[in-house]
């Protein structure tokens, strides 16, 4: 097995037929113990799974600790994983989906908050500052959406899902999914509406 | 709109509020809707300047959520090259379920097998053993114990066929023993 171990990423073997054989293929050999597998299937969808999780957290270290863990459950699972048509891929989205609402959830019970909700600051002039200013904006409306609607529209909007990959990752169903991203926004509409108007005046509308 | 509420299901009175809800669901990206809302949007968003205007609305609500902050890409780079090298070493590290591969079928038989057919064995040599002892003892001391047996049984009345027998017995015997 220690030779199997140290084979490259190189040596993994003739290019498979299709993306799809291929992410089998490394499932079934990081299964078998081979970290070279384990590896390549990481690096393929590490960046992904940081980036559901440092939007649903809002926490590069917290982000990163549950990205870890997902691939940790994914090395652990070994044979017992059925990888579906897709790929690992969705069985990865709905690992990090739940360990980020559960820490959420866990943070919620566990922080006690004196903080104050901010009036929104008067038009600034300099544009560089104003665009920071409207990042923090956003990101503080997203991180005061319940869970479930962040994790929904993190999926759809920010990672391009679609909303039956969406409905798969959280294990719920497409009418369930519609509900939740219609909530998100309608939310997220009242939070930044005075950016939004500005925007719109910007551009003309 | 029907009493159905689905995006899908719309008549021509309830296109703006489907249409509504379908930019607040899916926001302004139409090929992220689903088939069935674009195809009964499509004629409305053809031809109605209204839809225009609140689909280019939309537009600029998504612009806006996605000022969302995201990490800069070379801090991501550096963090994200750490952070796998810290998942593999963890995974060097964790306890797994490891697939064993199935055996190739062995040519031996199987223990329990194996046991009774030694047993058998065991069991007919033991048999054959304690039948030649007996066999053989019967053999050799048969008539020995033949014209014992007799003489004891004739008594004193047959003095001289009790001599012959046990002459002729001796006489077996001795062959017996050479």
């Amino acid at each position: 097995m220690a030779a199997i171990q140290g084979d490259s990423i190189a040596g993994l073997g003739p290019a498979p037929a299709s993306a799809v054989a291929d992410e089998a293929g490394l499932v079934a050999r990081s299964a078998r113990g081979e970290t070279a597998a384990f590896r390549t299937l990481t690096e393929r969808h590490l960046t992904s799974i940081v980036a559901i999780a440092r939007r649903m957290l809002r926490d590069d270290a917290e982000a990163e600790d549950v990205a870890q863990e997902t691939f940790l459950r994914l090395w652990r699972a070994g044979a017992t994983l059925d990888v579906g048509p897709a790929g690992v891929k969705p069985w990865l989205r709905r690992v990090v989906s739940n360990l980020c609402i559960d820490r959420v959830r866990g943070a919620k019970r566990l922080t006690v908050t004196d903080e104050v909700p901010e009036v929104p600051d008067p038009p600034r002039q300099l544009a560089g500052l104003e665009s920071r200013e409207m990042q923090r904006r956003v990101d503080q409306a997203l991180g005061q959406l319940p869970e479930r609607q962040r994790l929904a529209l993190t999926l759809f909007h920010y990672e391009g899902l679609s909303q039956v990959e969406v409905g798969a990752a959280m294990g719920i169903s497409d009418e369930a999914v519609e509900s939740l991203l219609g909530r998100a926004r309608r939310q997220l509409k009242v939070d930044l509406k005075a950016e939004w108007q500005a925007l719109l005046m910007d551009n003309g509308n | 709109m029907t009493t159905d509420n689905r995006l899908g299901d719309t008549t021509s009175g309830g296109d703006f509020e489907a249409l509504d809800r379908a930019l607040e669901t899916y926001g302004a990206d139409r090929t992220r809707w689903p088939l069935e809302v674009r195809h009964a949007l499509s004629h409305l968003m053809a031809t109605s300047p209204e839809a225009q205007r609140r689909l280019r609305q939309a537009g600029m609500f998504d612009r806006l959520l996605d000022q969302a902050p995201v990490a800069s890409a070379a801090a991501s780079a550096a963090a994200r090259a750490a952070l796998l090298e810290r998942i593999m070493v963890a995974a060097t590290h964790q306890p797994r379920l490891v697939h064993a591969p199935a055996e190739a079928p062995r040519t031996r038989v199987t223990p329990a097998i194996g046991w009774r057919e030694h047993g058998f064995a065991a069991a007919a040599l033991a048999a054959s053993l304690v039948f030649g002892v007996i066999a053989g003892q019967t053999t050799a001391l048969g008539p020995v114990a033949v014209a014992l047996v007799t003489g004891v049984s004739a008594g004193s009345g047959g003095a001289e066929q009790q001599l012959a027998a046990t002459d002729e017995a001796e006489g077996l015997l001795d062959e017996d023993l050479l």
